[in-house]
């Protein structure tokens, strides 16, 4: 279970919930929702057993910083 | 290695065409509810009786299933070897697919039933899976870092589903 701290930082997490992911997401069939979760995955998978360089890249461009 | 294409909702099908007994939990129930939280495998509890782990064993194979932790074909899944409350996490011609006797510290299937909500992905896919109020509970009770991740969107999306908001 949760000890206090947790809870706490969970409930403030819980006010920097992207609703508007939420709502697209709701929007969706439950069907669409599954191939949402299929993609994703299928996507995770791929990036996990590409070669270094290409992970490298994509490690590179996320931590880019965001130009001004 | 995994297939270059997932496909859940073939699994799902092999899975009920051999008539197995399970619940999905997990992330992919979590996005099936609404959560926006990606999620790399899909969750079952399946019952682990005899006969289901039979009709188990047979939609496994189906679906070319290994462990995929060791080189495809070194170790399968059988009927025995499932009957654990442990952790079978599997790779399938579908995708990956993580078979758990139990969940957070003991929960089996029998102990799930009751918490759970049928959802229709199309004609002749029905699927079963635990509601909104027990995800939470078990990802409470689990409380790994990425379960405490994923609480604060369940908790957001129960809310609205209490609130009646679409």
């Amino acid at each position: 279970m949760l000890n206090k701290e947790q809870e706490a930082e969970i409930q403030e997490m819980e006010k920097e919930v992207d609703t508007t992911l939420l709502d697209w997401m709701l929007s969706l069939t439950p069907m669409q929702r599954l191939k949402v979760a299929e993609r994703y995955a299928e996507a995770a998978w791929r990036l996990q057993n590409a070669p270094r360089h290409v992970r490298l890249s994509c490690d590179a461009a996320s931590s880019a910083e965001p130009s001004s | 290695m995994p297939p270059d294409t997932f496909d859940y909702p073939a699994m799902l099908r092999v899975l009920l065409n051999h008539q197995v007994e399970f619940i999905v939990i997990g992330g992919v129930c979590a996005m099936l509810h609404g959560s926006s939280m990606g999620t790399v495998v899909v969750d079952i509890v399946p019952a682990r009786h005899e006969e289901n782990l039979k009709r188990l064993q047979a939609a496994l194979t189906e679906l070319h299933a290994y462990y995929r932790e060791h080189p495809p074909g070194r170790i399968l899944p059988n009927a025995e070897r499932l009957n654990t409350t442990g952790h079978h996490l599997l790779m399938t011609s579908a995708g990956a697919l993580d078979i758990l006797g139990t969940v957070a510290g003991g929960i089996g299937y029998n102990d799930l039933i009751d918490s759970t909500v049928d959802v229709e992905l199309e004609p002749n896919l029905r699927i079963t899976m635990v509601t909104l109020p027990m995800l939470i509970q078990l990802k409470q009770e689990t409380n790994r870092a990425k379960d405490r991740l994923a609480l604060p969107i369940l908790r957001q999306l129960l809310q609205r589903a209490q609130n009646d908001i679409p």
